[in-house]
């Protein structure tokens, strides 16, 4: 199956930064990908790239298209939230649905009453005077009444509250996500969109440090509570991090088998924050 | 849903964002300017008539009908014998005194459109908004220059001939209180289609003639 985005060899420096350095990837049908990273890491370019709005060099086929000479055909096909609170401030909500319904041929006005009738904001409403939850269910209602092929999401939940966040991400996924549809999400709240995702990709410094099914996350990476006795035996499987918890010590190891991991401590899977950290240490060379 | 938007509605569309946006600007401005020349010259006229004046308030030297004391009939009736090249003079100045305030305040309007428009929507990041929908930057462009200079500009000149026909109507009205023939004295001297037809045409010639500063 051909898949929804294609990316090889991306470069683009901003004077000697790189926001990707030689970066290839792909997303197939139906994922949902998590593309996490520290500030100025290269996350914002990477989705600026696949969404035309960028120059860069390196080969990028966006559903088949290359987003640097089809940008507009691509957006009937891909829809973008940068954050929520981009909405401008003089539109009225009437004039939003009717903007979209005027440009965008996947758009349904139907499904967009429906989604905003299950909310208080009221049509003749101008952005200004919604709260900041009223305008995230707004931007999200246009948005889930969009019928795209490919969803992007830039950090969409920045500056909102965890009660909007949670109910952000759980409507993206019950009223939006089918297997038609592929998502990539910038966050920096791993924890938050974990449950979501079926794909995790780490970036940092214009490099991706981590691309794999999030199945294969919870087979290749596991975090042991070493019993003291047994620290030097753990030491010898060269975990990719040690930190001190609680006057024990966590360590995090990438493809040992967990058999041979029970025998040292108790052994989990990582929570993707801690994960991201010692990837992003160990290839940066710092000591943990 | 939508299964295909012709260029033509996505254009509109485009426009009318431009309308929603710049409401202020480019419809309440000439509407608001046309409302208070219209009431101007109605109360000049009405006071006038209680003060036994013609209602003629033209700015250019030399252009008032009335002398000192002399009465409002014997004004029009003098001015109604004149030679029609001096009727044609004294309307046409009297009827143009509207225009520079309508179009100087398009101009201005214009110029701060064109300066802000898109720099506004990146400085409150909307402009994230409006790139996330199928419009090229072609596109977006094209329906500025066209909500500017063809639908705003063609308020402007809505807003001039209707002060233009208020303006007739209010001085036909005036004359049906004195003795001197309207045709000859109020329409036929003021040439009213033929200067309506080159406002318009002046305007857009004027428009189609600044894009290359606009761009």
């Amino acid at each position: 199956m051909e898949p929804v985005i294609k990316a090889e060899h991306l470069r683009k420096f901003y004077g000697d930064t790189p926001a990707m350095d030689d970066i290839s990837f792909t997303v197939e049908k139906g994922s949902i990908v998590g593309l996490i990273g520290p500030n100025g890491a290269g996350k914002t370019s990477t989705l600026k790239a696949i969404l035309g709005l960028t120059s860069f060099a390196g080969s990028l086929e966006v559903l088949g298209k290359d987003p640097r000479l089809n940008r507009d055909q691509l957006m009937e096909e891909v829809c973008f939230i940068a954050d929520v609170g981009v909405l401008p401030k003089w539109l009225r909500v009437a004039n939003a649905i009717d903007y979209i319904e005027g440009v965008h041929p996947r758009f349904s006005r139907e499904r967009a009453m429906v989604l905003l009738g299950e909310t208080s904001i009221g049509m003749d409403k101008k952005v200004s005077e919604l709260s900041k939850g009223m305008v995230t269910q707004l931007h999200l209602a246009l948005i889930l009444a969009i019928d795209v092929k490919l969803l992007v999401l830039d950090e969409p939940t920045l500056g909102l509250d965890i009660l909007y966040q949670k109910s952000f991400f759980d409507r993206l996924l019950n009223d939006y996500f089918d297997n038609e549809t592929s998502i990539i999400i910038s966050t920096h709240q791993v924890e938050e969109v974990k449950t979501i995702l079926t794909h995790l990709m780490f970036i940092d410094e214009g490099k991706i440090r981590l691309d794999m099914p999030m199945e294969t996350v919870s087979e290749t990476f596991f975090e042991v509570l070493v019993a003291a006795d047994q620290r030097d035996a753990a030491m010898a499987l060269h975990p990719v991090s040690v930190r001190k918890v609680l006057g024990n010590q966590s360590m995090l190891f990438e493809n040992v088998a967990r058999e041979k991991l029970q025998a040292l401590g108790e052994v989990h899977v990582p929570a993707i924050s801690d994960l991201f950290v010692a990837k992003i240490r160990q290839t940066r060379g710092v000591s943990s | 849903m939508n299964t295909t938007i012709s260029p033509w509605k996505k254009m509109q569309t485009l426009v009318r964002r431009e309308l929603w946006e710049y409401r202020a600007a480019f419809l309440l401005v000439p509407l608001g300017i046309f409302i208070l020349l219209l009431f101007s010259y109605l109360a000049v006229t009405i006071r006038g008539l209680f003060n036994d004046q013609v209602p003629i308030v033209s700015m250019v030297a030399g252009s008032r009908i009335q002398r000192e004391s002399e009465t409002a009939a014997d004004a029009l009736s003098r001015f109604a014998e004149a030679p029609f090249e001096v009727k044609e003079r004294f309307w046409d100045v009297f009827y143009m005194e509207s225009v520079p305030l309508l179009m100087g305040t398009f101009w201005l309007i214009a110029i701060y459109y064109f300066l802000m428009t898109l720099y506004q929507q990146r400085k409150d990041r909307s402009v994230l908004f409006w790139n996330s929908l199928p419009v090229s930057s072609r596109e977006t462009v094209i329906s500025k220059l066209l909500a500017c200079l063809i639908v705003t500009q063609g308020l402007f000149l809505l807003s001039m001939i209707a002060i233009q026909v208020s303006m007739l109507v209010i001085m036909l009205a005036h004359g049906l209180f004195f003795d001197v023939s309207l045709w000859d004295t109020y329409i036929a001297p003021s040439f009213f289609l033929g200067r309506i037809f080159f406002l318009v045409l002046g305007s857009f010639i004027s428009a189609f003639w600044c894009w290359p500063f606009y761009a």
